[in-house]
């Protein structure tokens, strides 16, 4: 009896021996455990502030990186705006010239043209003025001898004339 | 060309084309040979020797082949043509004729007509050729 008390106290003690190691496994566990929640929280949370950082960081580069290309590009812009400005510049100014040397070229000409038709014109009319001239002047003398001449001097070159004519046919 | 014997020298009096119309008229208008007073009538202005002769032609040529024979001998005559500055007195006219008559040997008559634009001379139509001898060449060709 006293061996089964014996025992049961010894199965007691090793029990409670055993619950109480067990108790205090459960509490050092509980206690990593909540440690190890607690790091992972603050590492969480730690990580959570550095992504905060980090996104603020980034929005901060990124506002700065979209500034610096945004100035880069209406930089280029403006740049490429006075390339294409002076380059435009530099085209009309050469068809402008090239424009106007054609349009110089083509005045000499139709200006040379003109003045040669101009002359022959002239010419052509002096020469019909002088024709004109001529014209009244050998009507003027024509009609002033014939008026100054007698009816029977009329009649004797008509008759001179008549056999000049009569002579001419051989008869 | 020589013409009738019976019209040659009625033919040699007719100067100008105007007095062989007037002739022409005469027979064209009647039958047979016309009348002295007929002729009197329409040769009207015509100088006397043509009445004369066309009377003395017909009292001996009374008869309507006469007439018809006169009538192609007047149309026959050749024509010489002239234009002149001035109109022509009468003794010019026939010296003319006469100077043609001569040469051809033969009746003719003269178409004269005025024209001023040959000043002085004249321009003859003869046998189909034309000959121009006028002071307005003369002056033109200077």
């Amino acid at each position: 009896m006293d061996l089964i008390l014996l025992v049961s106290v010894i199965s007691l003690f090793i029990t409670s021996f055993f619950y109480i190691q067990f108790r205090r496994f459960v509490k050092k566990t509980t206690n990593e455990q909540e440690r190890i929640l607690s790091r992972t929280k603050k590492q969480a949370d730690m990580i959570v502030d550095t992504a905060h950082t980090q996104e603020e960081e980034l929005d901060e580069s990124l506002t700065i990186s979209r500034k610096r290309m945004v100035d880069a590009f209406e930089g280029q812009v403006e740049k490429d705006a006075k390339r294409i400005e002076k380059e435009m510049d530099k085209r009309l100014s050469e068809f402008t010239d090239r424009v106007f040397t054609k349009v110089d070229d083509h005045i000499a000409e139709t200006l040379t043209r003109i003045d040669g038709e101009l002359t022959q014109y002239k010419k052509q009319k002096m020469d019909a003025a002088d024709e004109h001239v001529h014209r009244i002047i050998r009507s003027a003398a024509t009609k002033s001898i014939a008026n100054g001449l007698t009816l029977a001097v009329h009649e004797e070159i008509v008759e001179r004339s008549l056999k000049e004519a009569l002579n001419e046919i051989g008869l | 060309m020589k013409s009738d014997s019976r019209f040659e020298s009625l033919l040699t009096h007719i100067v100008s084309i105007e007095e062989r119309d007037q002739v022409l008229g005469i027979l064209v208008s009647v039958k047979g040979a016309p009348t002295n007073a007929q002729i009197q009538k329409m040769l009207g202005t015509t100088r006397d020797d043509i009445h004369r002769l066309v009377s003395d032609f017909f009292s001996h040529n009374a008869t309507e082949k006469a007439r018809m024979e006169f009538i192609d001998a007047l149309e026959a005559l050749p024509i010489i043509r002239l234009s002149v500055a001035i109109v022509p007195s009468e003794k010019a006219l026939l010296q003319w004729h006469k100077l043609c008559r001569e040469k051809l040997d033969s009746p003719c008559v003269l178409e004269v007509t005025k024209d001023q634009s040959v000043a002085a001379g004249a321009v003859i139509e003869l046998k189909g050729r034309i000959f121009r001898y006028t002071l307005a060449d003369v002056i033109e060709k200077g």
